[in-house]
């Protein structure tokens, strides 16, 4: 299907560039991309992705929007206070972009239904602000050969990275590529690290690395530039700072190493997170809190 | 000590223990001394990195210049003049309460919309990782 004289002009500033033309802007609609809350990283991605002409969104959230979240969660309005965010997510996107589908998953994310939401998908995003979701998402995109752009904030820090597993269907793909659990094999122990909740987060925070997860995702989409694979990259908003830090490959690893321990998901994340018990060669963090 | 003088990055969960600094200076022949150095300049920041077996904590990383040392020689690993050293831990901050509270995610779906769980921001004084 052709694109229509108010699509070419819609998309003409991006059709423009010769690494997206008409064939970038056709795999731009094609695409589908689920996205993990629809939140504060969600929001400025969620809203970009639209703008290019993403043909499918995918939006999970069992929330309602709350006055507290309007600081930085910019897909939902003073307006849409107390509705489902899903449901606000999509109005808003509708308004601007008719041409993007948004499904609106008002439910949690949950073991039960993590693979069954993610196979109809190309790539996820996830923004998640606990480390068992963290984990789940990153197994399942693993097991499933999702491309995963994953990004994290806290307080004026944020980071940003993006995981492959090689061979599957979907966008440009590198082969190899390490794993969240390669990054950081086991999360902090429940309570050892205060939440955004607890710990407050500079509204545009959620905005510069959201945004970073919306070109992550673009690129691969269009199979254009150097996706993050391999590198972990850092930013200090007070300082203004951007870093990139080498993010390899844990041979060692639970989830994609050369002897896995986890070869599907968990029984439970709420641990889960810390791996079955006799691969743990360390003396067992307990929680000092 | 006699380690050359290395800049250490400081991420923002520790720097209430370094006067708010995001870089400092510290001493030492290998990242272990360094850490050392650290914990002298600044007390507690130890506590921060190592678990009680004295490893470091497996949610936090650090790197010198931009390679992580678990895939060098861990602690061991030696450092030179210029290097610059970065303690990165996991953040997991992001959406709001997402899809998936720690204490549902392993239980099917729940009724809809319950209500978040209050956190006391005081509470967060007892932490390990203060803010």
């Amino acid at each position: 299907m052709n694109f229509t004289e108010e699509q070419i002009q819609r998309y003409s500033r991006q059709i423009v560039l010769k690494e997206v033309g008409g064939k970038g802007q056709r795999k731009l609609r094609e695409a589908k991309i689920f996205l993990i809350g629809a939140g504060g990283l969600s929001s400025p991605a969620a809203l970009y992705l639209a703008a290019a002409g993403v043909g499918t969104l995918g939006i999970i959230d069992a929330d309602r929007v709350d006055l507290s979240n309007l600081q930085r969660q910019i897909l939902h309005s003073t307006v849409t206070l107390n509705r489902p965010k899903v449901q606000s997510a999509k109005t808003t996107l509708a308004a601007l972009n008719a041409d993007c589908t948004v499904h609106a998953h008002e439910e949690l994310l949950t073991v039960h239904n993590v693979e069954s939401l993610f196979r109809d998908y190309d790539l996820i995003i996830d923004g998640t602000d606990n480390f068992s979701t963290r984990y789940l998402v990153n197994d399942a995109a693993f097991f499933l050969k999702k491309p995963l752009v994953t990004g994290s904030i806290f307080r004026f820090e944020g980071q940003l990275t993006t995981f492959f597993t090689d061979s599957g269907a979907g966008p440009a793909r590198p082969a190899g590529g390490p794993c969240y659990r390669c990054l950081y094999p086991e999360p902090p122990p429940p309570g050892m690290i205060p939440s955004c909740q607890e710990a407050g987060v500079l509204g545009v925070l959620a905005g510069t690395i959201g945004v970073l997860q919306a070109v992550e995702a673009l690129k691969l989409v269009l199979g254009i530039g150097q996706p993050l694979t391999g590198k972990l990259m850092t930013y200090d908003a007070l300082a203004m700072t951007f870093r990139t830090l080498k993010l390899r490959h844990d041979p060692n690893c639970a989830l994609c190493g050369t002897a896995p321990r986890i070869t599907k998901l968990l029984d439970d994340y709420t641990v889960s997170c810390t791996l079955p018990p006799a691969s743990i060669n360390r003396t067992k963090t307990s929680t000092i809190a | 000590m006699t380690g050359t003088s290395i800049l250490v990055r400081i991420p923002t969960p520790l720097r209430r223990l370094t006067g708010g600094q995001g870089e400092v200076t510290a001493e030492g022949r290998t990242v272990q001394e360094l850490l050392e150095t650290l914990e002298r300049q600044f007390p507690g920041v130890k506590e921060r990195l190592y678990d009680e077996a004295g490893q470091l904590r497996r949610f936090v990383n650090i790197y010198i210049n931009d390679e992580d040392i678990r895939f060098a020689q861990g602690l061991e690993t030696t450092l030179k003049k210029g290097d610059e050293v970065s303690i990165v831990p996991a953040i997991a901050g992001g959406s709001s309460d997402v899809g998936a509270r720690a204490e549902a995610i392993n239980r099917p779906p729940l009724p809809p919309h319950p209500e978040p769980p209050r956190v006391d921001p005081l509470a967060s004084k007892e932490l390990i990782w203060p803010v």
